[in-house]
């Protein structure tokens, strides 16, 4: 560095003041600083509880969301993978079933039915479930019937409806079974025999129940009976039962503490002798 | 930004900012421009990380707000900065002019200097800040600070009368 850029220098340290901010300018400046950082403080606040609002917010909805999916796929999962099948054997059956109990919870559409191809069928699911409702198959044993005053012996298939535990037997004439809803059918080879269907209708009463039934009976068929105490059958549970003079078809209403079991049948005219007694027999099965 | 660190902060710093700002401006009535680069510095104070010293980030600040001034500055006050050394040495009024005329045509000289040179003079010339605190505050290198305020030195020199510095 040469001389003269020495002197330069010195030159530019002797430039360097010691002048200072007035006090009294410097005391309002800070007053004014203060208040621009509280406001600013302030500001920031709103703004990060404004972000963290948002935040939380958006993760609730995420997360409702994401339950509302899962739930969903719960709900609709068991259904899809529980469609109506029906048992082996049934391949060649069309269950045609009356259709006359629509709007009771009992109704079956044609589409069901079809549902139910042989393609479907599993041989060793005879349980089959839906969420809650569901037959279970115990076992067999033979039973004594009596039709036209002769004793005959046939075999009875024992089953369960869950998650109600109500147990009962059924012919093996009639031990093919479809759930659809929540409702079994009970049939044999083909609908040609008859068909027995229970369903469980929750917190109801027999006689609330009966006056639906009387009612959407009275308006299909001309020939109803009264709405009467079961007499052709006897079980531990208080019931009402109503019947067609014309085809052998009606129902019975059981009252098994809060719940109703309902059970419609429907059989050929022609299979009244060896369908009563049968009946007569699931009937007196009920537990 | 808390109100007790803006204030520590203007007490220790005020000063400074103000003499570099008188300095970069070449006039005396930078007061506003303190309490902007103040100001600024509350709002900016989510971008310090704490890397420089808060006088090298004020500085930093001031530079641009000092800038933004001098664009905008039609006329220098000239008589009006040299009273801020008036108080500062202790000889004959015949001297005293003498001195203050010196003073007085450096400013200029450093003023018509460009801007890098300028930043560069200033920093290291009249602060005497460190080569590592003025690279900090232009974000150069310490080599190009020490090249610029070369140069710089050499054409202030040439602005400056040479009678000045031959005598």
């Amino acid at each position: 560095m040469s001389h003269n850029e020495d002197e330069l220098i010195k030159e530019l340290k002797n430039l360097k003041s010691n002048a200072k901010l007035d006090p009294q300018k410097k005391e309002s400046m800070k007053m004014v600083l203060q208040q621009h950082a509280k406001k600013k403080r302030a500001k920031s606040k709103t703004k990060h509880s404004f972000i963290w609002f948002s935040t939380a917010a958006a993760i609730l909805i995420c997360g409702g969301l994401i339950y509302t999916l899962i739930n969903t796929d719960q709900i609709t999962l068991p259904a899809d993978d529980n469609q109506q099948i029906e048992e082996v054997g049934n391949a060649g059956g069309d269950p045609k079933e009356p259709n006359d109990m629509e709007g009771l919870g009992m109704e079956e559409s044609d589409d069901n039915d079809e549902q139910a191809t042989p393609g479907e069928e599993d041989s060793g699911n005879e349980e089959v479930s839906q969420q809650e409702f569901k037959v279970d198959k115990l076992g067999n044993e033979t039973q004594t019937i009596i039709p036209e005053g002769t004793e005959e012996k046939i075999n009875v298939v024992n089953f369960r409806i869950e998650p109600y535990g109500i147990d009962y037997q059924v012919a093996e004439l009639l031990n093919k079974y479809v759930i659809e809803e929540n409702t079994v059918k009970h049939h044999g080879e083909d609908d040609m025999v008859g068909s027995i269907r229970l369903s469980v209708e929750e917190n109801e009463t027999i006689e609330q129940l009966s006056k639906e039934f009387q009612e959407k009976y009275s308006e299909e068929f001309d020939n109803v009976s009264e709405v009467t105490e079961p007499t052709d059958g006897d079980n531990p549970y208080s019931g009402l039962t109503q019947r067609v003079s014309a085809t052998p078809q009606g129902y019975y209403l059981y009252q098994i503490e809060e719940n109703v079991l309902v059970i419609q049948y429907e059989y050929d005219a022609g299979a009244s002798d060896g369908m009563g007694p049968r009946l007569q027999k699931f009937i007196e099965s009920i537990r | 930004m808390n109100e007790e660190l803006i204030t520590d902060w203007f007490d220790a710093y005020a000063d400074d900012v103000y003499r570099f700002l008188v300095y970069y401006t070449s006039t005396s009535d930078v007061e506003d421009l303190v309490q902007e680069v103040f100001i600024k510095a509350i709002n900016r104070y989510d971008s310090f990380k704490g890397d420089s010293s808060p006088k090298t980030w004020l500085i930093s600040i001031a530079r641009n707000v000092a800038i933004d001034e001098t664009r905008k500055q039609k006329r220098k006050d000239w008589r009006k900065l040299i009273k801020t050394y008036e108080d500062k040495v202790d000889i004959s009024p015949e001297d005293k002019h003498l001195l203050n005329e010196k003073k007085l045509e450096l400013h200029k000289a450093i003023a018509k200097l460009k801007q890098d040179y300028r930043d560069v003079v200033i920093l290291r010339g009249i602060e005497e800040l460190s080569v590592s605190e003025t690279a900090n505050i232009l974000k150069w290198s310490d080599s190009k600070v020490r090249v610029t305020f070369h140069r710089a030195l050499k054409v202030l020199k040439l602005q400056v009368k040479e009678v000045h510095y031959e005598s």
